[in-house]
């Protein structure tokens, strides 16, 4: 593992909070990374701590949440030494940018898509001349692959489609030369065919430009068509990370598998679809062993009593499950 | 378990006929309609006894009006609904206690489908109240056998929606529907706000309610996996019109209309075997429902499009047995 | 019939749990925890106040002429006024007043306004159209001066006082309501009442009208402090309450003469009303936070 070619890297990362009813223990994350140039997808349910994962990269806990302990690397440097000023002056927005589900919310209803990619533009190349301004802009909107930048650009936000808007909001995440974008679930309210679109861009992005994109969804199949890897986030932990391919064809974990396998796919048509029992840890109280223990079909008592380690099982693929031995490679076909 | 073969009777439920709901855009001082947001446009569907129709399509493709103007929410502007062969469309057919009972529908929203101020027992109550199902006596043993119907504890019929999570509460929303012990559901989005192990759940509950009553079911989802697990037949639809409608398999499997293509070609699919399809998308955006594009609809964004398409608009045409589609080069490559 | 009130019981205890519940919520919020004493305590000095006043006769207006224009001293901790009357008593009386005064007043505007604001949100079209160009006509002057313009035209008196600030607070009320009637009238929860075939009446009883309440009480509570200052003011400018009704507005019209000289005179029902208005902001303020369903924990 070189960490030179990771442009974040999470090593330890705890984040507890404080309620009414005691300290809830939010993400216990042991090690992640994200490559350059990569797309990496955190899958969870609700209540998974992907959305708090993304706040925590950028600093905006809220008031009673707080990083207990552990080390954001962005590019080398820890984010969680840096003071706000620090990270709102040179990381927010610029080195890492955000795109969440509601694209409105992060654009100003006031100024024109010109005005908005221009600010990013000017700010972070002062000195360029009216003319030249302008055809970057053009440039950055081609970049994205927004049609007709000409008359686009003249538009107020409210003026343009749920996809155009995300894609205005990448293009000023490319003005700002960030190198890591965080998508917060950001094409679940657009239409399927649009969605496609936006994910086709990420992968040009990623591909020609380098860019890193945290791809946060709750959509297993959607994630796996856009990333390179995944990683599994269950009641803030982090049960395995692999490529796509050897997650969804050989889940090695029991909560992989079982998402995998409630999935409707087209084969599984007609027959009940396995389900798992039980509920959702409380953060307020979690299990000391494995967090998925109380809902595993393949309890055996040692799984409550230690946390499982971490470990890599194959090149680049880790788990946190004590019985992983026990499931050879190949039991991926008791789903059908 | 498998539920193998549905067996399909082809007892018509219920049947639409020219289908139309414009909603008026009302402007200026007098409030004058001068256009209209054209939200289904000339819709015909017919629903088979104990049969789940599944409608897909993006949104603002008017398959939530399709099936609010169905259960009675909104009046159509022209058309006709028959109910087992019988004509509902006058409006005080429509309103009758007698018509309302047997079509009942699940929404989307988990939040807001159920009053916040409510307990679960007075929510799943409201329907054996109107309809009188059952004595008064025997409410509270009712209740509870729906409650554990939908697999929610009948202890908990003293709390409150908040209390539940998102998958529950839409357990306790398909009770109510049941609770009227309806003859057709419609279901709209309703798993598409859960998690997917709640989901799971949902469907599972939703086919061994349909077998247990014999129900026929309207679902109404953008997720094709979701439409294609639960539904028997399958209508695609564009800017308010049916474009292709046939035997879910058929329709997955030949996709007559290039926009059913261009819908499936963009969805993220994982196969059982773990692969994963590769997404396309389509170019250019929904046109506006208040002047759609004459001829086909769909012919701003199709790559099959033609001088005919932009004049002619085109039939629903039947290729296979019972599969429809209206695109004039439907079976040309 | 054991049966029925067995389930009357425990929606009722499932209810105080609630309440419980939403009273916890509240007071975890310091300055609403300080805010929600204070007005307790504003309640129960009003009930008691013939027994918690020093000299409640004063309070009531009885004249004690050689005590009079005392400074704050341990016999009168806010002093006297110009007939020797202990302020303190006076200020206490006035508190009955004001909360009897404004609580009223509320509840008449909400009189009018609930019953129009259901009627415009739900049935909408023409009925909506001639409510709302009735409120636009209240809602084109200030309040203020409506209330002087009504209690000019019944007469001076605290009855009037009501009536008048009522008339001009009632509009309000009614948007609020109608706005949210028109909310809750397109969630799934209604549409779903009405496939069941719910009667209309039913439904917008006992499926909206529940669910307008808490923005009508968050509106209730910070109006609260509005009507009491226009109270005080009708009653400064003469058109309200007429001595020697202890009217905390009334006092600083009498003590504004003798500012100068005594200053406590004006000074501690300034603070009152000052005290009483600021309390019951921040209670809507609490409200407003505890009410937003997404805050709540489950």
């Amino acid at each position: 593992m070189n960490s030179k070619d990771n442009v974040l890297e999470i090593k330890d990362l705890k984040v507890d909070a404080h309620t009414v009813m005691g300290t809830a223990e939010l993400l216990n994350i042991k090690h992640l990374e994200i490559k350059t140039g990569e797309i990496f997808g955190i899958i969870g349910e609700s209540g998974a701590g992907k959305s708090l994962l993304a706040l925590t990269i950028l600093g905006l806990l809220p008031k009673n949440v707080y990083v207990k302990n552990g080390q954001i690397l962005y590019k080398g440097e820890d984010l969680l030494k840096k003071s706000q000023e620090e990270l709102s002056q040179r990381i927010r927005g610029k080195g890492i940018t955000m795109i969440f589900q509601d694209p409105m919310a992060s654009l100003n209803p006031v100024f024109t898509v010109y005005d908005q990619v221009s600010q990013v533009i000017s700010r972070h190349n002062p000195g360029l001349s009216k003319k030249q301004l302008y055809d970057r802009v053009i440039e950055m909107l081609e970049l994205v692959k927004l049609s007709d930048p000409e008359n686009t650009m003249k538009k107020y936000p409210h003026e343009l489609s749920g996809g155009m808007r995300q894609r205005v909001l990448i293009s000023m995440a490319l003005s700002a030369k960030a190198d890591l974008l965080i998508s917060d679930e950001a094409t679940r309210a657009l239409d399927v065919t649009i969605q496609a679109g936006i994910l086709k861009l990420l992968e040009e992005l990623a591909e020609k430009l380098g860019l890193s994109t945290l791809f946060i969804s709750s959509n297993m199949a959607l994630a796996s068509t856009v990333c390179q890897r995944l990683g599994i986030l269950y009641a803030g932990e982090v049960l395995e990370i692999g490529r796509v391919e050897e997650i969804i064809r050989n889940p090695r974990h029991v909560y992989t598998r079982s998402f995998l396998s409630s999935l409707p796919t087209v084969e599984k048509k007609g027959k009940p679809l396995p389900i798992i029992k039980g509920i959702y840890p409380d953060p307020l109280n979690k299990a000391k062993g494995c967090i998925f223990a109380d809902r595993c079909p393949d309890y055996s008592a040692e799984c409550s009593q230690n946390k499982p380690t971490y470990h890599e099982v194959i090149p680049g693929h880790f788990l946190a499950c004590i019985k992983e031995e026990k499931h050879k490679p190949s039991s991926d076909n008791d789903m059908d | 378990m498998d539920w193998g073969e549905i067996n399909l009777k082809n007892e018509v439920i219920l049947e639409a006929v020219g289908l139309k709901k414009y909603f008026p855009i009302e402007t200026g001082f007098l409030k004058k309609s001068i256009e209209y947001v054209h939200a289904i446009d000339t819709v015909n569907i017919k629903v088979n006894k104990g049969e789940a129709l599944g409608i897909v399509g993006e949104s603002g493709c008017g398959k939530s009006t399709l099936a609010q103007v169905l259960v009675n929410i909104y009046s159509p502007t022209e058309g006709k609904i028959f109910f087992e062969g019988v004509d509902v469309s006058p409006k005080a057919a429509r309103n009758s206690l007698g018509f309302k009972k047997n079509i009942q529908m699940v929404f989307q929203d988990p939040f807001w489908s159920l009053n916040p101020r409510k307990m679960v027992r007075d929510i799943i109550m409201e329907p054996l109240k109107v309809h009188r199902i059952v004595e008064y006596e025997c409410f509270d043993t009712e209740i509870e056998r729906l409650m554990d119907m939908v697999g929610i504890g009948k202890k908990r019929m003293f709390s409150y929606p908040h209390e539940f999570s998102g998958g529950e509460r839409q357990r306790i929303a398909i009770a109510r529907a049941l609770a009227a012990r309806p003859k057709l559901v419609i279901l709209d989005e309703p798993t598409s706000s859960i998690d997917t192990l709640s989901q799971a759940e949902i469907l599972n509950l939703l086919i061994e309610l349909r077998d247990e009553f014999n129900l026929s079911y309207i679902l109404i989802s953008h997720d094709l996996s979701v439409v294609h697990f639960l539904s028997d037949r399958l209508a695609v639809m564009y800017l308010g019109k049916i474009v292709e409608i046939g035997k879910t398999e058929t329709v997955f499997n030949l996709m007559y209309h290039p926009y059913t293509q261009a819908l499936m070609k963009a969805i993220p699919l994982i196969s059982s075997n773990g692969t994963v399809q590769n997404i396309e998308a389509l170019e250019g955006n929904v046109p506006s429902a208040i002047n759609p594009p004459k001829g086909c609809r769909f012919h701003t964004r199709c790559y099959k499009c033609q001088e005919i398409c932009r004049n002619k608009e085109p039939e629903l045409r039947e290729f296979e047995d019972g599969h429809f589609a209206a695109c004039h080069f439907a079976n040309q490559s | 019939m054991s049966k029925n009130k067995n389930i009357f019981l425990i929606k009722l205890k499932r209810r105080l749990e609630a309440l419980w519940v939403f009273i916890k919520l509240l007071l975890k919020n310091k300055l609403t925890g300080i805010a929600f004493i204070t007005i307790v305590l504003l309640t129960v000095t009003a009930i008691f106040a013939p027994w918690i006043s020093p000299y409640p006769d004063q309070g009531q207006g009885q004249v004690n002429l050689e005590e009079k224009f005392q400074p704050p001293s341990t016999k009168h901790i806010f002093g006297t006024d110009e007939l020797g009357r202990d302020i303190l008593s006076r200020v206490i009386f006035g508190t009955r007043i004001s909360l009897v005064i404004s609580t009223i007043t509320i509840v008449l505007a909400l009189v009018i306004a609930l019953p129009l604001g259901l009627l415009a949100g739900y049935h909408g079209g023409m009925v909506d159209e001639i409510i709302m160009r009735i409120t636009d006509v209240f809602l084109s002057f200030p309040p203020l001066m409506i209330a002087i313009v009504i209690a000019s035209f019944l007469g001076p008196s605290l009855t009037n006082a009501v009536i008048a600030i009522a008339v001009a607070w009632w509009p309000w009320y009614t948007r609020i309501i109608r706005a949210q009637v028109m909310s809750i009238r397109e969630k799934p929860f209604v549409k779903a009442s009405n496939c069941i075939g719910t009667n209309k009446w039913v439904i917008l009883l006992s499926h909206i009208l529940p669910n307008t309440i808490s923005p009508v009480i968050i509106q209730a509570s910070m109006d609260m402090g509005g009507v009491i200052l226009t109270a005080a003011s009708l009653s400064f400018i003469g058109l309200g309450a007429q001595a020697p009704t202890p009217e905390w507005g009334l006092i600083i019209s009498t003590a504004r003469t003798y500012i100068i000289d005594a200053w406590w005179y004006s000074a501690f029902p300034g603070l009152m009303i000052f005290i009483t208005v600021l309390s019951f902001n921040l209670l809507g303020d609490g409200f407003r936070e505890v009410f937003d369903p997404r805050t709540r924990v489950r």
